[in-house]
C-alpha cells in the first residue's frame, strides 16, 4: 500500500496504475497511455505485481478501477493484450478487531479524555459540597422539599436519588473511573506506545525540504556536518552520522515518561480495586488488660475478599495512657499492645501511638480512638457496705459536643428500693479526660474535682468517694489491605515518572547542503529552551572557511568567500566533504 | 528566652512588609518612568531582603514552638510567601526581565499583608501539634503542597496576565497564530516581514509579541513545575493518611479539592502537549486553575470540616 498514494494527493507521481499513482520508478518501456492497464505486459512482472489495485484506499476495494476503465479505450498498438480480472479485493480484518480497533481509537480520543477529567472534578466538587455519609432524615432537614428549596431545586429526595449522599461510591462515579482506565490504556496502546518504537528507530532526514519543515530550522554556512555532530556530542546528544546527514537524540526518557504515568496511575486503579474488593476493615474498643480476636472486629469489603493470616490473632491491651502537656491538651496516645495466636502464645509487643501502627500477618492496627470503660473508686458509706469498699463504675459516653464526655453514677441507695419510675438518690461522676473527675449530687448540682489518683476523698451524699483511676479502653482500627503494595508501586511510579516526564526529548536533523549544512529539531517540551540551546550549539560550529575553488577537488561545493556568518573564529583550511562515514 | 520572640516576629512582619511595599513602588516607578528598563539588582536586592525576614520568621517560630512552622494557617501562609517570593526571584534572574515583577509584587504584598493585618491575631499563635500531625511526613507533604501552591498561583497568575495584556496589545485582526510555539526561525522571520507588509497599527509590535510569547511560555512551565510537585504532594499525604489512618484516600473534602486541582491541571498539560493548543486558550483554563487552586488552599479550610481542620477557622 505504501507505495500506492490516491492521484488526488498531489506527491510526485510516476505512472498511474488505475486510479492510483505508483512511487516505483517508471517502467522501462514506454508507457502507451496515462492510464495503464494491469497486465501491461511491457511491464516487469515484478513491478506489476506491486503496482496491484489491492491497495486499500480508504473507501475500500470499491474504488478499485473496474474492466470498463481499460475496456473504454481501444489501443491501436501492438502487444496491448485485454486485462485481466482484478483479483478480487483480501478479506479486511475480522469484524471483532475492527471493533476493538475502533474503539481505541475512540478511547484514545483528547476530547474525551478531557470531558472525562471535567466531569469526575465536577462530581467530586459536588460531593465536597454535600455533606457524604448521613443519615437520611439529615438530608431532609437540611435540604427541605417545602419553602426555600437549596438552589431552589435540590431536596433531599433528589440528593438521596441521585445517590449524592454516597457520591464516591456511586455507581456512575466508580463507571467514570473505570471509563479514565479504558481511555488511559486506549491512549497508551494507541499513541505513547507506537510514539516510542518509532522514536526509537531513528530515521535519516536527507531532504531539504524536509529539514526545513521541522520546528526550529536552520542553515550554518560555511559548516562541516562533523563539527555539527561534535557540538552535539558535547552537549550530550546521541549522534548518527551516514551520508552526509546527521541525526541526534537526547532524552529519550522524556518520551517514556508519559507512558510511566499513565501506566502508574493504572498501577493505582488496580491497586484501590483490589482493596475495595478484597480488603477487611473494622474498629475495635478494647479495655485495658481485655483481648479480643481480631477477626470478630474484621468486616470484608465484598465476597471477594479472602482472610489475612493475622485474623485468628488476638489482640490484647495492656495498657492505653494519654500524654498530657501542661496545658491540658494531648500530646500523644500510648497503647501498650500484644498480639497473641490461636494458641495464647504471645507473638509481638508493641507500644502504638497516632503515627506508629501495629502489623501483623497483613492486618494492620492503628490508633484512632479511645474511650473510658470504667472507673475505679473507693467508696465508704455507701448502701452496698459502709466501710472503705472499692468499686469499678462502668462509663457511658454522653453525646453532644465535639470533645469525649463520659459519667457514670454512684447511687446512695438501692436503687431496687426507689419508688418507680424515678431515679435512684445518687452521685453522677463525670470525666472528660483522663486526668480530673467531677462530682454532682443528686440535684445535679456541682460538688467537687478531684485529681485522678491524688487520693484526695470527697463528700458527696453521705459518702466519702476518693477516685483513684480511669480504666480507658484503646480504639483500634484494623485494616487488612491487599491492594496497599499495589497502590504504593502505582504512587513510587507516579513520583518518578512525573518528573522524568519533563525530560525534553530533542531530536536534531542535519545534512551537509554545499558549503553549509541545514540543521533542524524538534522537541517536545521545552521547545523555548531548545530553540535557544539549538541557536548556541549552532552558533559554537567552527566556521569553515572555503579556498578558491581551483584549490579543492570537490563537486559542487561553489564557492563561498568566507563570509562571515556569525559563527565562531576557528576557520580551518579546506573544506572538505570526504566526511562521509564517519560515526561519532 | 533571653530575646522575647514574638516582638521581633512582629518586626520582622512588619518590615518585610513595609519591603515589599517600597519594592513594588520602586517597580512601578522603573515600569512608568524609567527609560530602557534595562535589568538591574535593586528589584532583586528587595525581594531578597524580604525573603532574609521570612525565612528569619519562620526560624524563630521554629525555635519557639519545638516543631516544624507548618502547623497552622498563618505559618503557611508565611510559607506560601517565602515560597513565591524564592520563584519568582530565580525566574527574575534566569530570565533577566523586569516587567514580571510589576505584576508580581503587588500580588505578594497583597498577600503578606492579608497574612499579618487581616488573620485574626490568635490564629497567629503557634500551638503544639496535635497527636496526628507529630510525624516526619509534617515537614515532606505540606512543603511540598505549599510550594506546588506558590507554583501554580504564579503560574496562573502570569496567564490571568497574559489574558488581560494580550487583550491590550492584540487587536481582533489577529488571530494567536503569531505565539504559536511552532514558529521555526525561518518562519518567525517571514512571517515578521510578512506583518511588516500588511501596515500594522502598533509601533512595538514585535517586542509586545515576544513579550507575550514569553509570558505564555513561562506560564506553563511555571505550572509545569507546580504540577510536578503537586503530584508529589498529593502521594505523600496519601501515604502519610495510610501511615496514621490506614486509608490512603478517604474522600476528605481538602483531598478531593487537591484531586480536583490536579485535574484541572492535567487538563491544562493535555491541552498544551497533546492538543497543541497556545496562547488564549490553554490561559483560559490556566485561569480557572487559579481559582481551583484557592478553594482547595483556603476555601475547604475556611468552610469545610474534615480531617484538615486542625486549627483552622470552622465557620
Amino acid at each position: 500500500m505504501q507505495h500506492c498514494v490516491r492521484a488526488s494527493a498531489g506527491a510526485t507521481a510516476h505512472h498511474t496504475v488505475g486510479t492510483y499513482r505508483c512511487r516505483l520508478a517508471p517502467p522501462a518501456g514506454p508507457c502507451q497511455r496515462t492510464a495503464l492497464p494491469l497486465a501491461h505486459t511491457k511491464l516487469p512482472a515484478a513491478h506489476r505485481r506491486r503496482c496491484r489495485v489491492d491497495c486499500r484506499s480508504t473507501q475500500g476495494p470499491a474504488a478499485a478501477p473496474t474492466l470498463s476503465d481499460s475496456d473504454s479505450e481501444p489501443s491501436s498498438t501492438s502487444g496491448w493484450r485485454p486485462p485481466r480480472p482484478p483479483p478480487p479485493p483480501p478479506q479486511g480484518p475480522s469484524p471483532l478487531r475492527q471493533l476493538y480497533k475502533r474503539t481505541l481509537k475512540q478511547l484514545s480520543n483528547l476530547k474525551l479524555a478531557l470531558a472525562e477529567l471535567a466531569v469526575i472534578a465536577a462530581l467530586s466538587a459536588v460531593g465536597t459540597v454535600i455533606k457524604q455519609g448521613e443519615t437520611y432524615e439529615f438530608y431532609m432537614e437540611n435540604y427541605p422539599e417545602e419553602g426555600r428549596k437549596v438552589l431552589g431545586f435540590l431536596t433531599g429526595r433528589i440528593v438521596v436519588a441521585l445517590q449524592l449522599d454516597h457520591i464516591y461510591t456511586a455507581e456512575y462515579f466508580l463507571l467514570l473511573l473505570a471509563l479514565l482506565g479504558a481511555s488511559l490504556t486506549a491512549c497508551t496502546i494507541t499513541n505513547q506506545w507506537p510514539a516510542v518504537k518509532v522514536a526509537r528507530r531513528w530515521r535519516f532526514k536527507g531532504e531539504q525540504a524536509s529539514l526545513a519543515r521541522l520546528e526550529v530550522a536552520s542553515r550554518v554556512p560555511d559548516a562541516r556536518l562533523v563539527d555539527v555532530g561534535r557540538v552535539l556530542a558535547a552537549k550530550n546528544y546521541q549522534v548518527f552520522m551516514k551520508d552526509g546527514q546527521l541525526y541526534g537524540f537526547k532524552g529519550l526518557a522524556g518520551k517514556l515518561g508519559p507512558i510511566g504515568v499513565h501506566a502508574s496511575m493504572l498501577l493505582c486503579m488496580a491497586g484501590f480495586v483490589t482493596g475495595a474488593l478484597g480488603g477487611f476493615t473494622g474498629s475495635v474498643m478494647i479495655p485495658q488488660g481485655s483481648e479480643t480476636v481480631v477477626a470478630s472486629a474484621l468486616r470484608s469489603a465484598s465476597p471477594l475478599a479472602w482472610n489475612p493470616g493475622g485474623a485468628s490473632a488476638v489482640i490484647r491491651c495492656d495498657d492505653f495512657r494519654i500524654d498530657y502537656r501542661e496545658d491540658g491538651s494531648v500530646r500523644q496516645f500510648y497503647s501498650d499492645l500484644t498480639v497473641l495466636d490461636v494458641d495464647g502464645r504471645e507473638q509481638s509487643t508493641k507500644t502504638v501511638s497516632v503515627n506508629q501502627p501495629l502489623r501483623f500477618g497483613g492486618v494492620t492496627a492503628y490508633q484512632t480512638d479511645w474511650s473510658m470503660s470504667a472507673l475505679k473508686v473507693r467508696v465508704a458509706g455507701s448502701f452496698v457496705a459502709p466501710e472503705d469498699t472499692a468499686f469499678q463504675l462502668p462509663m457511658a459516653a454522653l453525646n453532644g459536643g465535639d470533645s469525649k464526655l463520659y459519667a457514670t453514677f454512684l447511687p446512695a441507695e438501692d436503687p431496687a428500693l426507689a419508688p418507680p419510675g424515678t431515679a435512684p438518690r445518687g452521685v453522677s461522676i463525670l470525666a472528660r479526660d483522663l486526668q480530673t473527675v467531677t462530682f454532682y449530687d443528686s440535684k445535679g448540682e456541682f460538688a467537687g474535682v478531684r485529681r485522678l489518683g491524688s487520693g484526695k476523698p470527697i463528700e458527696v451524699e453521705g459518702m466519702t468517694i476518693v477516685a483513684q483511676e480511669v480504666l480507658a479502653a484503646t480504639g483500634l482500627e484494623l485494616k487488612a489491605d491487599p491492594g496497599v503494595p499495589l497502590v504504593y508501586a502505582g504512587f513510587g511510579g507516579l513520583c518518578v515518572t512525573t518528573v522524568v516526564s519533563y525530560l525534553s526529548h530533542s531530536q536534531v536533523w542535519a545534512a551537509q547542503a554545499g558549503s553549509g549544512v541545514i540543521v533542524g529539531g524538534t522537541s517536545n517540551r521545552a521547545k523555548v529552551a531548545f530553540e535557544q540551546e539549538l541557536s548556541d550549539m549552532l552558533g559554537e560550529v567552527p566556521e569553515v572557511l572555503q579556498q578558491a575553488p581551483a584549490l579543492v577537488d570537490v563537486s559542487g561545493t561553489g564557492s563561498s568567500n568566507g563570509s562571515s556568518s556569525g559563527s565562531n573564529s576557528s576557520s580551518s583550511s579546506s573544506g572538505s566533504k570526504d566526511s562521509k562515514e564517519q560515526v561519532l | 528566652m533571653m530575646v522575647n520572640i514574638p516582638v521581633i516576629e512582629n518586626f520582622l512582619s512588619n518590615s518585610c512588609f513595609l519591603i515589599l511595599f517600597l519594592t513594588t513602588v520602586y517597580y512601578w516607578l522603573k515600569i512608568g518612568f524609567g527609560g530602557k528598563s534595562s535589568f538591574s539588582f535593586t528589584g532583586l536586592t528587595g525581594y531578597g531582603s524580604a525573603l532574609c525576614c521570612l525565612t528569619l520568621q519562620l526560624i524563630l517560630r521554629w525555635v519557639d514552638s519545638g516543631h516544624f512552622p507548618l502547623s497552622n494557617l498563618y505559618e503557611s501562609l508565611i510559607f506560601l510567601a517565602w515560597c513565591l517570593l524564592l520563584l519568582y526571584i530565580y525566574i527574575e534572574v534566569s530570565t533577566k526581565t523586569l516587567f514580571l515583577g510589576v505584576l508580581t509584587s503587588p500580588a505578594i504584598l497583597c498577600l503578606v499583608a492579608f497574612t499579618d493585618f487581616s488573620l485574626p491575631t490568635e490564629l497567629q499563635q503557634s500551638t503544639p501539634l496535635v497527636p496526628a500531625l507529630q510525624s516526619n511526613w509534617l515537614v515532606m507533604h505540606v512543603t511540598v503542597m505549599i510550594a506546588s501552591y506558590a507554583a501554580l498561583l504564579l503560574g496562573c497568575f502570569i496567564a490571568i496576565a497574559y489574558l488581560v495584556l494580550s487583550k491590550f496589545f492584540i487587536k481582533t485582526t489577529f488571530v494567536t497564530a503569531p505565539l504559536s510555539s511552532q514558529n521555526t526561525v525561518l518562519r518567525q522571520e517571514s512571517f515578521l516581514e510578512e506583518k511588516q507588509k500588511t501596515d500594522i497599527v502598533f509601533e512595538k509590535n514585535d517586542k509586545n509579541l515576544k513579550f507575550l510569547f514569553f509570558l505564555d511560555n513561562l506560564s506553563y512551565r511555571t505550572i509545569g513545575i507546580g504540577f510536578c510537585f503537586l503530584t508529589l504532594g498529593i502521594l505523600s499525604g496519601a501515604i502519610w493518611a495510610n501511615e496514621t489512618w490506614g486509608n490512603y484516600w478517604s474522600w476528605d473534602p481538602k483531598e478531593t479539592w487537591a484531586f480536583i486541582t490536579w485535574l484541572t491541571f492535567a487538563c491544562y498539560l493535555h491541552s498544551r502537549l497533546v492538543g497543541g493548543w497556545t496562547g488564549s486558550k490553554p490561559a483560559l483554563v490556566a485561569s480557572f486553575g487559579f481559582l481551583v487552586v484557592w478553594v482547595c488552599y483556603l476555601g475547604v479550610n475556611l468552610l469545610g470540616q474534615g480531617l484538615h481542620s486542625y486549627g483552622f477557622l470552622n465557620v
